[in-house]
């Protein structure tokens, strides 16, 4: 066990240090200048402010210090909002993102994991192709495109909701929490069902039938249990399907989170935001799937992950 | 009236031969391995209506724009952000172009002095959304079928180079696999559109560049477990080249897994399309594919819903059935699942 997470720790860091080192390269590929207004600058103006910022020395000296910088969790300055330092404007913009993805993730998997359960102990029935098709909705139909259509009905016909904003307490994170959650909603359902399935159909449970335990019990005690195991290998995959949700929701619903200001500075073509921001969201990533690897390692007895092998 | 039964009379009975080879006869037709899987996916209904509603759509992307009245580009301002109106079905009191103006349902055909028919309305700038949106299907179909195609063809090259040869190629191949699968595909897709120009062609490539990498992890598995059995080694034995083993006897094997993966990157190609179109990084005017229309229709929902209703439909729809046709291929090719 040491020995695997010792070796995913090590390639944790190679892949980081590789989107760092790629995300650098392709900043400094880019075409024309950082200083915007540099045409209208004198030479020494201009060797000015690029000795200010350090964009007179060579590439591998730059480099040098921005991977310095980066190993300090300095992410360098926003040219949009008067040279703020994008660590900041980050971690400013952190806690709605945070709400939303939690409430998204807990209301998505809670349901998901319901109805997946109720699919499988309903096996064939109309409860069963009815989660089914809820779980094909939520796969298929883009999140965009879910939260353009809650919107428009729950917000602005029926005005039960407010449009977009973020100032009412839980009542403005409803439609993007429930925007958020079809996409894990439909993956733990899809899953859990297949586990349930398969589980129900073990000898141990034909032997916890035998012995006399209720319907009830079985499912719960018995077969949930195990089902649930394997859920945790699809928390990576989710927690990517999230970001990429927080992206286009906080944007629809005007939630003041990572993803809004990521996709503005997109449109502002704010360099280093997207690239603090980019940086930001590998991080993320690479430490929940690290994480989520090691988790199944220790909380299902069966396997035990072991080093050195395939 | 009794009949003596111990005694039957003997021409009752004929005495016939039993021919030994009749016992090993196959009676029914033997049957391919895409025939047995046609027979499988017949019975799956929803399979079978998805591929109905894929057929209608493909159709349409490339017919639509030619049976519309208005062509996608001619931009009559007068005639901007009429609501649709059909033939036939204005009777009925739906697609009959009538429209809020003001808070007042009015009919916008009469009021702005519009007799021809606009089967989805038009947009701000007077464009017949009919064509734009088949002509936007159509684009998002080609991102998604030619960045499926790249995935696949890169994708079993690596897999069955690395798993076929195996040794240090593996090691070395799938120690690279191992960092890049660490890279967040979001992440690498936003960093390559921000460099690249926006277009068809960036799209495809940021959508490609890590695309590929699943189908290569499955092949490569495939291939490992099909180079060693039996039939491989005899073909082997009796002298069969690299070339002939893998194009004769592992491809066919796994060609199955490789349509089922490549059904699910579809629908992930035409997703990443809509959404890379929808935050900004996607196709630039006047390019339009279902992301961009379902962008422009969003910020006009409030006053224009029928701009936005139309592509969410489409993409939706897409969506759906390539998932459905997707989940059917697979209980129809995997031999795991066969009854």
């Amino acid at each position: 066990m040491a020995k695997f997470i010792t070796r995913r720790v090590i390639y944790m860091f190679i892949t980081f240090f590789l989107i760092a080192t790629a995300t650098f390269f392709l900043m400094k590929a880019l075409p024309g200048s950082p200083i915007s207004s540099a045409s209208k600058l004198s030479p020494t103006q201009l060797a000015i402010v690029e000795a200010k910022y350090g964009l007179d020395q060579p590439i591998p000296v730059q480099y040098a210090k921005y991977m310095l910088n980066l190993a300090q969790g300095d992410l360098g300055n926003s040219f949009q909002f008067k040279n703020a330092s994008v660590t900041d404007l980050i971690i400013d913009r952190l806690g709605p993102s945070m709400i939303l993805g939690t409430q998204g993730l807990v209301l998505g998997v809670t349901l998901g994991i319901l109805l997946g359960m109720i699919a499988a102990l309903r096996q064939n029935t109309i409860w069963d192709y009815g989660s089914t098709f809820v779980a094909i909705i939520g796969i298929s139909i883009p999140s965009f495109v879910f939260a353009t259509f809650l919107q428009y009905w729950f917000a602005v016909k029926l005005e039960l909701f407010p449009v977009a904003l973020w100032k009412d307490g839980w009542m403005s994170s409803v439609l993007p929490s429930i925007a958020l959650a079809m996409g894990p909603l439909a993956t733990a359902s899809r899953f859990i069902r297949t586990e349930m399935v398969e589980v129900l159909n073990s000898d141990y449970i034909t032997l916890a039938k035998s012995k006399g335990a209720n319907g009830f019990e079985v499912a719960f005690k018995h077969a949930f249990r195990n089902a649930l195991i394997p859920l945790v290998t699809v928390l990576g995959p989710l927690a990517a399907g999230l970001l990429t949700g927080s992206l286009v929701i906080e944007q629809i619903f005007a939630i003041p989170g990572i993803g809004e200001q990521f996709v503005k500075s997109i449109m502002a073509n704010d360099f280093s935001i997207i690239m603090g921001t980019t940086l930001f969201f590998s991080a993320f990533l690479i430490v929940v799937i690290f994480l989520v690897d090691v988790l199944y390692g220790i909380i299902d007895p069966r396997i035990r992950l072991s080093g050195g092998k395939d | 009236m009794k009949q003596d039964l111990q005694k039957p009379p003997a021409d009752s009975f004929e005495r016939i031969k039993i021919d030994a080879s009749h016992a090993e006869r196959i009676t029914k037709p033997s049957m391919s391995f895409w025939q047995d899987a046609w027979l499988r996916i017949r019975k799956n209904k929803a399979a079978i209506v998805s591929m109905f509603i894929l057929a209608f759509i493909i159709i349409m992307a490339f017919v639509g724009p030619l049976i519309s009245p208005h062509d996608a580009e001619t931009q009559t301002i007068t005639h901007a952000n009429l609501p649709p109106k059909i033939p036939g079905f204005e009777k009925l009191g739906i697609m009959d172009g009538v429209g809020t103006l003001a808070g007042k349902e009015v009919d916008l055909y009469e009021m702005k002095k519009v007799d021809t028919y606009y089967w989805f309305g038009t947009d701000g700038l007077g464009r017949d959304m009919f064509s734009r949106v088949w002509e936007g299907t159509q684009i998002s179909l080609f991102i998604a079928f030619v960045a499926a195609l790249i995935d696949m063809v890169i994708g079993v090259a690596y897999g069955g180079i690395s798993g076929y040869y195996g040794g240090r190629v593996d090691d070395i191949m799938q120690r690279i696999v191992e960092i890049l699968y660490g890279i967040p595909t979001l992440v690498i897709v936003i960093l390559m559109l921000s460099f690249m120009d926006p277009g068809i062609t960036a799209i495809i490539i940021a959508i490609t560049i890590t695309g590929w990498i699943g189908m290569s992890r499955i092949v490569r598995g495939q291939v490992l477990k099909f180079k060693n059995q039996e039939f491989v080694l005899a073909s082997r034995t009796l002298g069969a080249s690299n070339n002939r083993i893998i194009t004769k006897h592992i491809l066919p094997n796994i060609l199955g897994i490789i349509i089922i993966n490549t059904m699910f990157t579809i629908p992930t190609a035409i997703f990443f399309e809509a959404f890379l179109s929808f935050i900004g990084l996607g196709l630039q005017p006047p390019d339009a594919s279902l992301g961009t229309l379902i962008n422009d229709g969003y910020k006009l929902v409030q006053f224009q819903p029928h701009i936005l209703l139309f592509p969410s439909i489409i993409i939706s729809l897409l969506m759906i059935a390539f998932n459905l046709l997707g989940d059917g291929l697979r209980d129809a090719l995997d031999p795991k699942m066969k009854d």
